[in-house]
């Protein structure tokens, strides 16, 4: 499988302290990768790294194998290619569900209005969410409104999508709904990196498993063999909290 | 006190009234339109990347924030008469008015862009969006109506200052009150009268503004 | 065509420190007044007597802040004597910024005591408290931080406001500037050099209100 997202000895400090350390990782395309470890590891920056959100203090990050060069690259154009959901939804409260997912594409695609708003309608009925089209942000629930956020981030054709916690946010009863539709794309084959606590959810959905603590890679491997045979100890620890 | 109210000859006189509600609302309406035109460039400069456009920015604000209105009126249409820009008076209270107004805007506007959820830009910029385009499709929106409140009151400010042009002889109602008041010795009544009027169009401007929040109130902010 | 001389300057610079005065002097007499109008539209439970004078305080602060202050020294100075009420512009001055002030401060009052929660009230009354005891002991103090920084602001744009008595001929820096004006011509550089002494009064207060509200944000 072709390379989709390549981070080679990425770093990046807030302040003082150093979040991510050389941090080295392949996805390759149609991939499923799932980051997991205790919280405040810098799981969420990394991808926040990819999509050029936070600028990196040194490293390379590679797009299908083009290198994202602060200086050269049209970050904008470069985004475009990236899917990203967000823990917090971060949908425009002032419009409806539809202009949420059409305003990008209608704005930075050269796509008819109409085109647009049929592909809306269709990514919105595929998340299950047919009858919620002219609804705005605050009239959903948590599970809905994430979602319609799911549904923004895939109008824009993304080559790879990157899932910040997105059920973290959510009250227990409302995470099924939206973990269904992400199983449901990697069924279809989306390349999809995802930062999680559903650590039962990154086994059942993910090709490849990486745990990170203290800014780097500890452990990585297939979901079978990090879940049932760990052979850090950091990890052992880690998921021995979730088996209780 | 013997004083009998007698609206009579108010009455007789309704003409000076009508021009004079028709300059304020006109002095008004055009002023705050241009003051939320400029106030929104102005706020925008003022956290532009360039130093040289964020400093014009803040001295404009600055300089017209802290010095009185009646002044700058009388800077532009007698100062600026002595180097030949002759101004005629309604030119300069529009000018003068929508300045003033826009410094005071471009504060408020200000306020309402950074109020913006950070995570919300964050989103925009995800997508792809560039700066312009989250400004114009989402701090622009979000921002203007997280301060509906604060530019109807600044309306309400501006439909005050607009007596002000009274001072260059604009018939406005304030100047007409004085006219119809020096014809016909009714001093309280006129002055009554453009009271009721100023009040009335104080909840006017409150009333639409009201209704404009209610129209925008749809996906509420959080 | 008159030159500017060494006298003219000294005027503005009189005109500066009457301008000062006249708002300092606007404050002294309406914020006491201010409170007590405050204090009284903020009356919980009212009985009919504290009603009826609450609806005429009401009546008064919004007659006084829908109306342009312009038009209210115009009527002071120019309508009453109409009537057979003459009094000199320095009395009309004071009257109409007075009246001003206590309109303004009065909702500043009232808008910091009802912006203290309800709670407080509630758990002053638990404790034993009575209506002024809690007022005095444990609602003002928590109103006045919020009171303070809209005060400040309404301090600034009193001195700046106060420009308007100039218009009923009382000599402030205003008019001091006007008056040199007449008599120099030079309109542009006189009227430049009385906004730069409004400025060099208010840009420091200004400061220190936004320091101020900074300060005292919760």
């Amino acid at each position: 499988m072709p390379e989709m997202v390549k981070l080679t000895d990425v770093s990046k400090s807030f302040g003082g302290l150093e979040v991510l350390k050389n941090l080295n990782m392949v996805v390759s395309k149609g991939e499923v990768v799932s980051i997991i470890g205790p919280s405040g590891a810098g799981k969420s920056t990394i991808l926040r790294c990819i999509n050029a959100l936070e600028p990196i203090d040194s490293g390379q990050i590679h797009l299908e194998g083009v290198l994202f060069d602060p200086k050269k690259t049209n970050v904008h154009k470069y985004r475009e290619q990236i899917g990203f959901v967000f823990q917090s939804f971060n949908l425009f409260p002032h419009l409806t569900v539809r202009r949420n997912v059409t305003l990008a594409p209608l704005m930075l695609k050269k796509a008819s209005k109409q085109e647009m708003q049929e592909r809306a309608a269709e990514l919105l009925a595929s998340v299950g969410l047919a009858d919620k089209v002219d609804a705005y942000p605050n009239e959903l629930s948590g599970g809905q409104r994430q979602r319609v956020a799911i549904a923004r981030a895939l109008a824009m054709d993304p080559k790879v999508l990157l899932l910040d916690e997105i059920t973290s946010a959510l009250d227990p009863e409302l995470t099924g709904e939206v973990l269904k539709v992400v199983s449901d794309l990697a069924k279809k084959g989306m390349t999809m990196i995802l930062v999680t606590h559903e650590i039962a959810f990154a086994r059942d959905i993910s090709d490849r498993v990486l745990f990170f603590e203290s800014g780097r890679i500890v452990e990585e491997g297939d979901p079978e063999t990090i879940f049932k045979n760990p052979s850090n100890e950091r990890t052992k620890r880690f998921l021995a909290n979730f088996r209780k | 006190m013997d004083y009998t109210l007698q609206f009579r000859d108010v009455w007789l006189n309704r003409d000076f009234f009508i021009e004079g509600l028709y300059f304020t609302v006109y002095l008004t309406v055009v002023s705050m339109s241009v003051a939320v035109v400029i106030g929104t460039l102005a706020a925008v400069a003022r956290n532009s990347a360039n130093r040289f456009v964020r400093t014009i920015a803040s001295t404009y604000v600055e300089v017209v924030r802290n010095t009185p209105l009646l002044i700058q009126l009388w800077l532009v249409y007698f100062g600026l008469s002595q180097i030949g820009i002759e101004l005629n008076a309604l030119t300069s209270g529009l000018l003068v008015l929508s300045l003033n107004t826009g410094a005071y805007t471009a504060e408020i506007l200000r306020a309402g862009f950074e109020s913006v959820d950070k995570e919300i830009i964050d989103g925009a910029a995800a997508l792809g969006l560039t700066p312009w385009l989250t400004f114009r499709s989402i701090i622009l929106p979000l921002g203007f109506r997280a301060v509906l409140p604060s530019l109807s009151n600044m309306t309400l400010q501006c439909l005050l200052a607009s007596a002000l042009v009274s001072v260059l002889g604009v018939n406005e109602l304030t100047n007409q009150a004085l006219r119809v008041a020096s014809k016909t010795f009714r001093s309280l009544e006129s002055f009554a009268v453009i009271g009721v009027l100023y009040i009335s169009l104080t909840f006017l401007i409150a009333g639409m503004f009201k209704l404009l929040e209610k129209r925008m109130a749809k996906g509420a902010l959080h | 065509m008159y030159t500017v001389n060494f006298g003219d300057l000294t005027f503005i610079g009189q005109g500066a420190i009457t301008t000062i005065l006249l708002s300092l002097g606007t404050m002294a007499i309406s914020l006491p007044l201010a409170v007590l109008v405050g204090l009284v539209r903020s009356v919980r439970k009212p009985n009919i007597l504290v009603k009826g004078v609450q609806l005429v305080f009401g009546i008064v602060v919004s007659a006084v802040r829908g109306t342009p202050l312009m038009a209210q020294l115009i009527f002071l100075f120019f309508g009453l004597p109409m009537l057979g009420i003459e009094m000199p512009s320095i009395t009309a001055a004071m009257l109409g910024l007075s009246l001003y002030g206590i309109a303004y401060l009065a909702e500043i009052v009232r808008g910091g005591i009802e912006s203290v929660a309800e709670d407080q009230w509630d758990a002053a009354t638990a404790l034993g408290l009575n209506y002024l005891q809690t007022m005095w002991r444990v609602i003002l103090p928590q109103a006045v931080r919020i009171m303070l920084p809209p005060s400040v602001s309404f301090f600034i744009g009193l001195i700046k406001d106060s420009s308007l008595v100039a218009v009923i001929g009382f000599v402030e820096l205003a008019r001091a500037g006007r008056i040199v004006v007449e008599r120099t011509s030079q309109s542009l550089l006189i009227f430049a050099v009385v906004a730069a002494v409004y400025f060099v009064i208010c840009y420091p207060l200004s400061l220190f209100s936004q320091r101020l509200e900074r300060a005292l944000k919760v």
